[in-house]
């Protein structure tokens, strides 16, 4: 006779039977929930095989697993990367036992000049260039404190720097066969802040040996991470050749330049990279035709004359260019409000043509024409640049702007001041437009000069398209605008406000001040603005005592943001240029 | 983005009016400047 069971087992007993219990009603409720579901769609099995082969061949375009991650997702890791691939090249394509981290952090190797970066970067937040022993330390600390507020992470690396050097990316497409493709180089040497602001395709300096080297580098180090997504590659081109690959873990914005290198290049490479698959040919696609040369330029909410600060505002006004060979990609149109929290570019100005000059000069017409009213914007200072002799022959370099327009900013200041003396001679003697700029902003014309405010002398309207040609067989000189009509309507204009004295000797009205005479600078500056003189060209011939700078007395904080550190006490002296503060946005 | 606010000119400073860590509006003042005058 067994004995009875102890209370242990009985509860146990029973907590097992109520578990099974309730596995049995939840697979009931799920086999009840199925059978309420719509039956699945059976396609006809044509139609799969299709949808399967069509899956198979498509492009899977992703993301590098956590490995290419781990090996170039981040800076240092990046460096050493390739590091490794230049001392296995050295060594004959052996794999190296191992080698002391030259340039990793520490530096203990490293040679001035040197660059403190961030271990997590972006557009080279937390990059400081160290020219000088004594400077190693500030560079650390301001390093080190940008990453941190930028990304979270403190940890900076070490690693040597080159000085003028040529900045040129090589873009690469791959799939999950295997299949990698170049769609060529692009020059991106003209920065500030080393953040690019042309590109050029294909690059003035590099030749056809060191493209085809270029390239297959590039390739090489897009397939040792497994990488499978269009991506760029920078490839800094030193005097000495030395070749550098830090590829570009994210993918940025569709690159115009590189559209144009060939849009049916590129979807050809596309197609190819599935059908070949298909047919088992197994190929390599590596290279991709060329057909023209495309420049790019970007325009930013930046102003030129005050150190690039950010210049927010509402849009008034926006007339972009057209034309064969032209192409902008923006997210700003007219009413539309700029503000400090996002990327400062507005748009990116594309031309393309047959060779490179006149891909230069398209994109220099096309920048004379594009108008951006209401807040500051770059476009004076592009076009400055490609204007620039050293530029059209091709010598560009990361160090160009420093070396070519040092004083770009104190010139658009003079272009300032003078612009802000000829408003203030507006307000005393032009009643003109005046009624119209006190019209609610709602009932004024766009575009007009009620639209702008009610003047007619801001910078930008520099840049507007000229008036239409008077129809054959009308005087030229008789034409709206021309001196000679200016001059009558003038001498029409004195004529009823001689009148309406006369007629009506009201004292207010005759306590106008008249309005000022034309002067022979003015006329100058209004032919210089036919002929198509930039502001910076009319600042270099002007003479010194026209280049009053107006100084404010109070130095204003630009946007929002935090006061990172202040360089001067009350009672000291600073010179022009000298720091006063750092501080960084909120 | 950490920019560098730079003086114009030559000048004494009058009044800071930050200190470092301090948050701050658009268009607060933080520094005063005394510019020379020409005859000086």
């Amino acid at each position: 006779m067994s004995a009875p069971p102890t209370p242990r087992r009985a509860s146990a007993r029973r907590r097992a039977a109520e578990l099974s219990q309730d596995r049995r009603d939840h697979r009931r409720g799920a086999r009840a929930e199925r059978r309420q579901r719509p039956p699945r769609l059976r396609l006809p099995r044509r139609e799969r095989r299709l949808r399967k082969r069509r899956r198979r061949c498509r492009p899977h375009l992703h993301r590098p697993g956590a490995g290419g991650h781990r090996r170039h997702g981040r800076q240092d890791a990046r460096a050493r990367a390739g590091q490794r691939r230049r001392r296995a090249r050295r060594a004959g394509g052996r794999r190296p036992a191992g080698g002391r981290r030259r340039g990793a952090a520490g530096g203990r190797r490293s040679r001035i000049p040197a660059a403190h970066q961030g271990r997590r970067r972006r557009r080279r937040q937390g990059m400081r260039i160290v020219r000088a022993a004594s400077e190693f330390a500030a560079a650390r600390e301001a390093a080190a404190r940008e990453a941190l507020s930028a990304f979270g992470d403190g940890r900076i690396f070490l690693e040597r720097y080159f000085d003028r050097p040529h900045h040129v990316e090589v873009q690469i497409l791959a799939d999950q066969h295997g299949t990698t493709v170049h769609l060529g180089e692009r020059e991106c040497s003209i920065q500030r802040r080393h953040q690019k602001i042309i590109e050029e395709s294909p690059s003035p300096v590099v030749t056809a040996a060191l493209r085809d080297r270029l390239t297959a580098a590039a390739i090489a180090a897009a397939r040792s991470v497994g990488y499978a997504q269009r991506r760029h590659r920078g490839v800094p081109r030193h005097r000495r050749r030395r070749l550098l690959l830090p590829g570009d873990e994210h993918a940025p914005a569709g690159r115009a330049s590189d559209h144009r290198v060939g849009d049916r290049d590129r979807s050809r490479a596309r197609a190819d990279c599935g059908s070949r698959r298909v047919s088992g040919c197994g190929s390599t696609r590596r290279r991709c035709s060329r057909a023209g040369t495309p420049s790019s330029a970007a325009s930013t909410r930046e102003d030129p004359a005050q150190h690039f600060l950010p210049s927010p505002g509402r849009i008034a006004l926006l007339r972009e260019p057209q034309g064969p060979g032209i192409r902008v990609d923006s997210g700003i149109c007219a009413g539309g409000e700029v503000t400090v929290h996002y990327d400062p570019m507005l748009a990116k100005l594309s031309a393309w043509a047959g060779d490179r000059d006149a891909a230069r000069r398209r994109l220099l017409a096309a920048l004379r024409d594009y108008v951006v009213i209401g807040v500051t914007t770059n476009i004076a200072f592009l076009s400055d640049v490609l204007s620039q002799p050293a530029f059209a022959q091709g010598a560009t370099q990361t160090h160009f702007l420093d070396e070519h327009l040092p004083n770009w900013a104190s010139a658009g200041r003079a272009s300032r001041a003078r612009r802000d003396r000829r408003r203030r001679s507006h307000r005393v003697g032009a009643r003109r437009g005046g009624a119209a700029r006190d019209r609610a902003p709602e009932r004024r014309r766009p575009g007009s000069r009620s639209a702008r405010g009610g003047w007619a002398g801001i910078a930008d309207a520099d840049r507007l398209p000229q008036r239409r040609a008077p129809p054959r067989g009308r005087d030229p000189s008789r034409r709206p605008g021309s001196l000679h009509r200016q001059r009558g309507r003038r001498r029409a204009r004195r004529r009823r406000r001689v009148a309406r004295r006369v007629d009506d000797p009201a004292p207010d009205r005759r306590e106008l001040p008249d309005r000022p005479r034309r002067t022979h600078r003015r006329r100058r500056s209004r032919l210089d603005r036919r002929r198509g003189v930039s502001a910076h060209a009319r600042d270099a011939r002007a003479e010194p005592s026209e280049q009053v700078v107006h100084l404010q007395p109070q130095v204003l904080a630009p946007m929002p943001g935090k006061v990172l550190q202040v360089l001067v006490d009350a009672g000291q002296s600073v010179a022009a240029g000298d720091g006063l503060a750092h501080r960084s946005r909120r | 983005m950490e920019h560098r606010i730079a003086a114009e000119a030559e000048a004494v400073v009058r009044a800071v009016h930050v200190v470092a860590g301090q948050m701050v509006d658009g268009g607060a003042v933080l520094i005063e400047l005394d510019y020379p005058s020409k005859s000086a």
